[in-house]
């Protein structure tokens, strides 16, 4: 698959997402968009859609270490050097988000087979479609992370939540830097960040 | 303590967030310049938001001036006087998050402090600095 062959909506199947209303990507089986007034906590949340949660996003990052992994021989100089930082960090939030699952008394989800993603994600020819790529990528977790964390019931979660989708988009606007030689406006489109822009 | 009181605060900083880069905009060339003009658009959102937030509350908003910082130095340190703001931006959205009840605010509170985060990331490679140093980004 080229890039732009690539089905985006049955990538985002693949990784444990599921597309809402307007366009907007949340984790699989963890409610619609809450619409509740101003002041009332969301009557739905529960430890149990926590666990859910942190499992969709656990999900999302085994896919992000994967990538980032496949993408690292494509790339040289000050690229490669961030793409293998931002490969640790992955690592870093799924043994996280797989101790917190755990310590809730759940299964956390299990990396796929390489060769499943080498199935699912497009071609890289080289390091222009790996910075479209992996830009693509950090662009559905965050938008994924903007989702799932007001819907968080512990409000520790939402911390945790909170600082890998920190980074995620800190990861995003050194993506787009790259590829805008470091125009500000490319490199931090959105005042509230949804990972709906796209560059 | 209650959202209104997480928001008035939230409003008390991104107001002084206005306040520094609009000083920064007047005292930085070139590239970091252009970033800090375009941060205190985003910063005014932000800001506008939160007031909006508390008018659907039916709360006031307050109306007090904004800390105006003390802006010295060559560009190297008014860069970084940007850095220690925003750090303090991401601490107190961190906290923030832990205490908002709404999910709508705290839509905007993650939404926000993730382009801190990003704000962070840019200044710091302003300052040829390593932009996403840690996994869990909490203004530390």
């Amino acid at each position: 698959m080229s890039p732009s062959d690539w089905n985006r909506r049955d990538f985002l199947r693949f990784a444990g997402l599921a597309v809402a209303a307007a366009g907007t990507v949340g984790f699989a089986g963890c409610g619609a968009e809450n619409n509740a007034a101003v002041g009332v906590p969301d009557p739905r949340a529960t430890p149990q859609r926590d666990r859910a949660i942190l499992n969709g996003a656990l999900t999302l990052e085994n896919t992000a270490v994967a990538a980032y992994s496949m993408g690292l021989p494509l790339l040289r100089g000050d690229v490669r050097g961030y793409a293998q930082q931002f490969l640790d960090q992955e690592r870093e939030h799924a043994r996280a988000l797989s101790a917190l699952v755990r310590d809730m008394g759940g299964e956390p989800n299990q990396p796929k087979p390489p060769a499943e993603y080498r199935a699912a994600f497009p071609r890289l020819a080289g390091e222009a479609d790996f910075l479209r790529f992996a830009t693509d990528l950090e662009n559905v977790a965050m938008n994924a992370y903007a989702d799932g964390i007001p819907k968080l019931k512990d409000g520790r979660l939402r911390q945790t939540a909170a600082s890998i989708f920190c980074d995620e988009s800190q990861h995003a606007t050194v993506l787009l830097g790259a590829r805008s030689n470091g125009d500000p406006r490319v490199a931090v489109p959105e005042p509230f960040v949804t990972g709906r822009a796209t560059a | 303590m209650t959202d209104r009181r997480v928001v008035e605060g939230l409003l008390r900083l991104e107001r002084d967030a206005v306040a520094l880069y609009q000083g920064l905009t007047r005292q930085l060339t070139g590239r970091p310049a252009a970033a800090a003009r375009h941060f205190l658009d985003q910063e005014r959102r932000h800001a506008d938001s939160l007031e909006q937030a508390l008018a659907s509350m039916k709360a006031p908003v307050p109306g007090a001036a904004p800390n105006r910082p003390a802006l010295r130095g060559g560009q190297r340190a008014l860069i970084r006087t940007a850095i220690e703001h925003e750090l303090t931006c991401i601490r107190t959205y961190d906290q923030a998050l832990a205490s908002l009840k709404a999910p709508a605010l705290l839509a905007t509170a993650s939404g926000v402090m993730a382009n801190e985060a990003q704000h962070l990331a840019v200044l710091r490679q302003l300052l040829d600095e390593d932009p996403a140093p840690v996994a869990f980004v909490k203004g530390r």
